[in-house]
């Protein structure tokens, strides 16, 4: 959506730049073309340009290493590398021994979180790959089954305490990120296609019940962006809240799938083909959403902290938050 | 040592500071402050109390706080605003009753209204010894308020006004009504309105209440018969009261967001008590979609305080704030749906009745919920009709 005047203009120039060159490449090449590694190889002080990187990786649904290298951002410590190389970060997907690699190549190292042991490096990640049995419909994320995997403690768990909380969060907003940038691709197309064709000797997007499934969708990924550049805009200045990246990571999933039905139901049967281009950002989503918690498990874990604690959150302070964007 | 006074409300001033100075006086003021928050199940001593806090917030200065000095304020944003009000519902508020209007009409006097109107009226609209009700509803004009029928006639230095308005908000205790009238030919649609403040002691004012669904008489119907209104306080120029009213409007629907998702806040904190383990799932969806309206809100007010100008994107804040308040108080009936449907014994109860109630139709007020999806599917999305 053209919102550019609405949102922080620094993100937005990012963002816009990195769609630029998710359009010509992808892959660790779309990365040195921006110039990914150096955003964080000071420190990781302010990762703005990752996150947009991230959500304009989403809106082109190109697939990239950024979203595994950004968790483990910041982490300046050379046990990390494996063969000078930066590893990826295995974000966990649901209550199992599950991980989720980001554009992972079979060059990559792969670094995991194990409670009790601390960071480990999987040995051999290509034969722990979980092998589909039917091709699909985006290989993006590649799923590594860690009950099978031999494992090698990079950092152990005494020191990976105080890194944990900073991995999660940026591996929520990271993929909180990609899923923005999804729904606006899906909302931008079943729009688009909405105002090209027609029924009844008129276009979709003339029929008021259309106009107002968009404009719902519209308005979920609007609450989506405002959230989320808060998040981003308190990152450039410290630690990003583990609440509220644990917020808008529900939010981004919830978004994501309101938005994708919508854009289902505009766009009718031809979008539940294999070809259609709907269907590999949906799948994209889709798998995201369970990335480091899914939106599912984190807005029931979102209301037993505030019945527990009979504390509704705030989550952010106008004072930081309004001034900021 | 904090400061007890509101310091610094220049655009750059520290905020978070601000609010902490602010928390101090509201510590230290308790005895006086604390019975104004109270919540009482008679509205007449609500607006009362809603008075009283203006009055006495303004004899500190956090009540001018935000305002401009042309108005009587001391200067600083819609932020510094926003601030004392959060800070007020933590300290226990359920809310200003009338004085919801101040965030809406007072703005839209001072960029509208000639200078010597604003000083007049808006000081006394801030320290609570006036209220103001704003005049838009019809009998026959509702969601189509370009059909409005109320006229105003130039006669001399006045315009003559008769006709009625309809679900005129706080009414009963208003002493202004910011009207949008008809002042050209009904064919000009919304060409033809303009906007203008009607004292409601003038001769030929009849309000009458109507009482709700919810047992308060909040709503009233405003009848004008060869009303004299000087022309001085027409609210911006003849002709162009419909500008005015989608200014006031991106008030109703946008900003207010801000106050409106304090309230909800409280409400929800309150009903957490009552729930259980079964409710977590739906509570934290709540909890953000509150989340939601607080940050579209904030993005909202931070635009208003840079002077933008708040377009059509004020339908999302009004989407999201009703759609919300809606799931809230359904909410809150599925974990105690007796607190809310059977006789009430305590003034807690009988607000929180009211306020579910009202959530029903607050997807109507200020433009439906079908109007504001029409707004974004236009104006924001560009879908077009044919």
């Amino acid at each position: 959506m053209a919102d550019g005047d609405l949102r922080p203009a620094d993100y937005v120039g990012f963002r816009d730049a990195a769609a630029a060159i998710l359009g010509r490449h992808s892959g660790a090449g779309a990365l040195d073309a921006f110039g990914f590694t150096d955003v964080y190889a000071d420190g990781a002080e302010d990762l703005r340009p990752a996150y947009a990187f991230l959500e304009a990786q989403g809106s082109c649904c190109v697939s990239t290493p950024a979203l595994g290298l950004l968790a483990l951002a910041g982490l300046d410590d050379d046990r990390l590398a494996t063969d000078g190389r930066s590893p990826l970060f295995g974000a966990p997907v649901g209550r199992s021994s599950l991980v989720a690699v980001p554009g992972m190549t079979p060059d990559d190292g792969v670094l995991v979180d194990r409670r009790g042991s601390g960071l480990v490096a999987v040995e051999d990640p290509s034969a722990v790959r979980r092998t589909p049995p039917a091709p699909v419909a985006d290989d993006y994320l590649t799923v590594l089954d860690l009950d099978r995997a031999e494992c090698r403690v990079v950092v152990p768990e005494g020191e990976a305490e105080a890194l944990r909380e900073g991995i999660v969060a940026r591996t929520r907003l990271g993929a909180a990120a990609e899923l923005l940038g999804l729904t606006d691709r899906l909302l931008r197309d079943a729009a688009g296609y909405a105002g090209q064709r027609a029924q009844f000797g008129r276009t979709l997007s003339s029929f008021q019940a259309m106009q107002h499934l968009l404009a719902w969708a519209a308005t979920e990924r609007h609450q989506l962006t405002c959230l989320f550049d808060i998040a981003v805009a308190g990152s450039a200045a410290g630690p990003v809240d583990p609440e509220l990246a644990r917020a808008v990571k529900a939010m981004a999933g919830r978004v994501f799938h309101a938005v994708a039905q919508t854009a289902i139901q505009v766009t009718g049967a031809i979008s539940f083909t294999w070809e259609h281009s709907l269907n590999r950002p949906h799948q994209r989503g889709m798998a995201l959403d369970q990335l480091a918690g899914s939106s599912a498990d984190l807005v029931a874990a979102i209301g037993r902290q505030a019945r527990t604690e009979g504390v509704v959150p705030e989550l952010f302070a106008l004072a930081a938050g309004a001034a900021d964007t | 040592m904090v400061a007890r006074v509101p310091g610094d409300l220049s655009r750059d001033a520290d905020l978070a500071g601000f609010a902490a100075r602010f928390r101090v006086w509201l510590a230290e003021s308790t005895a006086d402050v604390a019975p104004l928050l109270a919540e009482h199940s008679d509205y007449d001593v609500r607006v009362q109390n809603a008075r009283a806090l203006r009055r006495l917030l303004c004899e500190h200065g956090w009540g001018l706080a935000g305002w401009p000095e042309e108005a009587g304020g001391l200067g600083g944003s819609i932020l510094h605003r926003s601030v004392v009000t959060e800070e007020l519902f933590r300290a226990g508020w359920s809310g200003p009753t009338v004085f919801e209007h101040l965030e809406i009409i007072a703005p839209t006097l001072v960029e509208f209204a000639a200078p010597e109107f604003v000083q007049a009226v808006v000081p006394a609209f801030l320290d609570g010894s006036r209220s103001w009700s704003q005049g838009f509803s019809e009998p026959e004009a509702g969601s189509d308020l370009a059909s409005l029928r109320t006229r105003a006639v130039r006669d001399g230095d006045d315009f003559v006004v008769n006709g009625a308005k309809i679900w005129t908000t706080w009414s009963k205790w208003a002493h202004w009504c910011l009207a949008l009238v008809r002042t050209g030919s009904a064919e000009e649609r919304h060409r033809g309105l303009s906007m203008i403040a009607i004292d409601l002691a003038s001769p030929g004012v009849e309000v009458r209440t109507i009482r709700q669904a919810n047992g308060t008489d909040e709503l009233a119907q405003v009848h004008f018969t060869d009303v004299r209104v000087p022309a001085a306080q027409l609210v911006g120029e003849v002709g162009r009261g419909w500008n005015v009213a989608l200014y006031l409007l991106a008030r109703e629907r946008g900003t207010l967001s801000w106050l409106r998702h304090c309230a909800f806040r409280h409400w929800l904190t309150t009903g957490t008590e009552v729930m259980g383990e079964d409710s977590d799932r739906e509570l934290g969806s709540v909890v953000l979609q509150l989340a939601g309206v607080r940050a579209a809100a904030a993005r909202l007010l931070s635009r208003a305080a840079d002077g933008a100008q708040l377009g059509p994107e004020a339908a999302f804040n009004k989407l999201l704030m009703t759609r919300t308040e809606q799931s809230l108080f359904n909410l809150l009936r599925e974990v105690d749906g007796g607190r809310i449907a059977l006789p009430a014994d305590s003034p807690e109860d009988v607000l929180q009745q009211q306020e579910y109630l009202f959530s029903r139709i607050v997807t109507i007020y200020g433009g439906s919920q079908q109007m504001q999806l029409t707004t974004v599917a236009r104006h924001v999305l560009g879908l077009r009709d044919g």
